[in-house]
């Protein structure tokens, strides 16, 4: 299974792409067999959205901010259902944040973040998995720069609510429609 | 003297995302706001990373009575301090923190000076108003300038 993923970096921003996709795909690939498949990665110019004002990041009940509203508007209709943004922070230096505006699934990553947070975002959103308190898990509560015995695991739970997902593709179904 | 901070309190810190540091400013508890405050205020010691989250909650917990905290401390701070510092004030949203705000109007940061049109933005009221109109017309960014002009404009219709 493949999960297709568009990526927008904003300009400015200080990401590890292919670093970020070979620990999504240690962690899924080993697990579950699913492998993260960048299909379209842009840069742009939007100094603005470099460092997000979020009004929170709330798994339930977020409330969209209007720098979000735009931000998630990037990087859709190219083939992917999952858009993950790098920008450089939001206002309080936090990793990541997976809460997004409805109908647009995405996460965006912050230079502070660690190899593991693309992947630990990704999976808040496609399987919507909560965090967990075991320390050895991708989903840790206490974060990804505290996760213990590395390379992070998943639990049964996790896997089957993300092969469950509808953004994942089939190897078959790709190679069908050829 | 090291500052004592909570199990949870350090967790919300380390962790990924803002979520767990949201929850304890729904809770306001009188005891966590205290140390929130001490982080604010400590000297140089203190971990940057935390201090900076400390400010961003206490921006959201919406006691106006440290500003004057998030006053004194802004000159020592670098960028991203500065940032959560300004973005903290514009949600205390008085006059008082409209003028401390408007000392960074000329940050050499554009992502502070950014912060700065947000935050006008957000407190709004003619002083306010002047401000992104300072800022529409003098910013060295355009991108700075059409974004105070367009926050402007939201004010204006």
């Amino acid at each position: 299974m493949l999960l297709p993923i568009v990526v927008v970096t904003i300009d400015g921003a200080q990401p590890d792409i292919p670093g970020d996709i070979q620990a999504a795909n240690l962690v899924w690939g080993n697990e579950i067999e699913v492998w993260v498949d960048v299909v379209r990665s842009s840069v742009v110019d939007r100094p603005d959205l470099l460092t997000l004002t979020q009004t929170d990041c709330a798994a339930a009940g977020h409330v969209v901010s209007d720098e979000e509203d735009e931000l998630f508007d990037l990087g859709r209709g190219q083939g992917a259902d999952v858009v993950g943004y790098y920008i450089a922070a939001d206002t309080g230096g936090f990793r990541g944040c997976a809460a997004h505006p409805p109908g647009r699934r995405g996460f965006w990553s912050g230079d502070a973040a660690t190899q593991w947070t693309f992947i630990h975002e990704a999976t808040h959103v496609v399987g919507d998995n909560p965090h967990i308190t075991n320390s050895d898990n991708l989903m840790f509560r206490n974060g990804t720069a505290s996760i213990t015995n590395l390379p992070p695991d998943m639990n049964d739970v996790q896997r089957t609510r993300i092969l469950n997902d509808p953004a994942l593709l089939s190897i078959e179904s790709l190679i069908l429609n050829l | 003297m090291a500052i004592s901070v909570s199990n949870e309190l350090t967790r919300a810190f380390e962790a990924e995302e803002a979520e767990q540091l949201s929850e304890i400013i729904r809770r306001k508890k009188r005891e966590d706001f205290e140390t929130l405050r001490r982080l604010v205020l400590a000297g140089p010691d203190v971990n940057e990373a935390h201090r900076q989250k400390a400010i961003y909650a206490l921006g959201r917990w919406g006691d106006a009575g440290v500003i004057g905290d998030i006053e004194r401390i802004l000159p020592q701070l670098a960028e991203p301090g500065r940032i959560a510092a300004i973005d903290a004030l514009g949600r205390l949203g008085t006059q008082r923190a409209l003028e401390v705000i408007a000392q960074y109007e000329q940050d050499p940061s554009a992502q502070v000076r950014k912060l700065v049109v947000e935050a006008c933005n957000r407190i709004g009221g003619t002083k306010a108003e002047g401000r992104l109109r300072t800022i529409a017309r003098d910013d060295p960014e355009e991108w700075i300038r059409k974004l105070a002009l367009k926050r402007l404009e939201g004010h204006i219709r």
